[in-house]
């Protein structure tokens, strides 16, 4: 079995001011420089140790300690997005920590709109507000599925010009009944709720 | 293997940490005041030896101290109280110290004058030094100064084990590195220091 070898100068210099095994004393003993050296640690950590002396200004700690005390207490006051700053600012994530996060959020946010497109869709009920403003001109054109281009095209040949400085919206509704000058249209057996749309 | 527990500053009163801390897990804050009070001292001043700026080490403890109540729920007693808002506060103040601005300079405490009694002072006074005819300010300013020269870990462990005297093993298991490594990270901020501090440590 291969003996490990000691280096029993870095030996007596790690571990200056520790009782030594008799092969480092015996180092120690021979070598005057290192001797030197170890004295060299030693000198410093007595000189560093004198930091122990500091001492804070004797208020200062009764102010710190009321200061988390005032904190703490407001704590239970927090709305989420107070103790979401807070957590950013304690926790202090990581840039990468931070980047997941942030891909994290946006995809939670992409998912929930993506859910909401496809659970609304054509079903959804627009709240009305009561029929159109004067200043829009509601038009119902009923259509079969292939012609309907043709008759949006005659729609808008209708127009009057002076509305046409306003936005022309179309929309495409597949109502199975329509009553002429009504603003209404029928959804299989219920009636839809006339719609009007603000700009 | 278990781990060795750094002994607190003073001796536990009535009640004890672990009443203490199983009432401030239940939201009683009186209860963590007391806690606070009792270790505040020696968290303050291992921030303090980490940052060598009094106003920074004031915002550390705060910070340590209000970090450590909303992570309450999750210490489950494993070590005891003091030694886990040790290690929250070495953590913190090593972050700090990294993300550090360089605008935050050096603000010293006062420095006890129990100093003058110390036997490293006192030997070191005597000697025909620099040291000899230095004042106590221009002591602690040179120290401050000599140890903001290290870089964050060397820092580190010279704080944890020359000032605060905590064993290699326990500052290893601290920082989450091998306990020849803490030696010899100690070792090489010596040798710095003793550059810098030439005149009062040849």
């Amino acid at each position: 079995m291969k003996e490990e070898v000691v280096d029993w100068k870095t030996y007596c210099l790690e571990h200056a001011g520790e009782p030594l095994p008799p092969e480092a004393q015996a180092v120690l003993l021979r070598d005057p420089e290192l001797k030197k050296q170890v004295d060299g640690q030693l000198m410093v950590q007595r000189l560093m140790a004198l930091k122990r002396y500091e001492q804070p200004h004797p208020g200062a700690l009764a102010r710190c300690r009321s200061d988390v005390m005032t904190r703490l207490e407001n704590r239970g006051r927090m709305g989420w997005l107070a103790r979401m700053r807070e957590w950013l600012a304690l926790d202090a994530p990581s840039p990468a920590v931070a980047y997941g996060l942030a891909v994290m959020v946006l995809v939670l946010v992409g998912a929930g709109a993506y859910m909401r497109m496809e659970t609304s869709g054509p079903s959804i009920t627009a709240e009305v507000a009561p029929l159109s403003p004067p200043d829009v001109t509601p038009m119902i054109a009923s259509t079969q599925d292939e012609a309907w281009p043709a008759a949006v095209e005659d729609a808008l040949a209708a127009v009057e010009a002076p509305s046409l400085d306003k936005p022309v919206i179309m929309l495409r509704v597949d109502a199975t009944s329509l009553t002429p000058g009504s603003g209404r249209l029928s959804f299989g057996t219920e009636a839809s709720t006339p719609v009007s749309f603000e700009y | 293997m278990k781990s060795r527990e750094i002994k607190p500053p003073e001796a536990a009163e009535d009640p004890t940490d672990q009443e203490l801390v199983a009432r401030a897990q239940r939201q009683d804050i009186a209860a963590y005041s007391v806690l606070m009070q009792r270790y505040q001292k020696k968290i303050y001043a291992l921030v303090y030896n980490m940052t060598s700026n009094k106003e920074d080490a004031e915002d550390l403890v705060q910070e340590v101290f209000y970090k450590a109540y909303t992570a309450l729920k999750r210490f489950k007693g494993d070590s005891s109280f003091y030694t886990w808002v040790y290690r929250i506060a070495v953590n913190r103040a090593i972050n700090y110290v990294k993300r550090r601005n360089k605008r935050s300079g050096i603000s010293l405490d006062d420095m006890d004058v129990g100093v003058e009694r110390d036997p490293a002072y006192v030997e070191l006074s005597a000697k025909e030094s620099p040291f000899r005819d230095a004042t106590l300010s221009e002591l602690q300013e040179k120290l401050n100064a000599a140890l903001q020269t290290l870089s964050e870990k060397h820092r580190t462990v010279v704080v944890l084990h020359d000032i605060q005297g905590i064993p290699h093993d326990e500052i290893a298991r601290m920082l989450k590195v091998s306990s020849g490594t803490v030696r010899s990270r100690l070792f090489y901020a010596r040798q710095i220091l003793q550059a810098e501090l030439a005149e009062y440590a040849p």
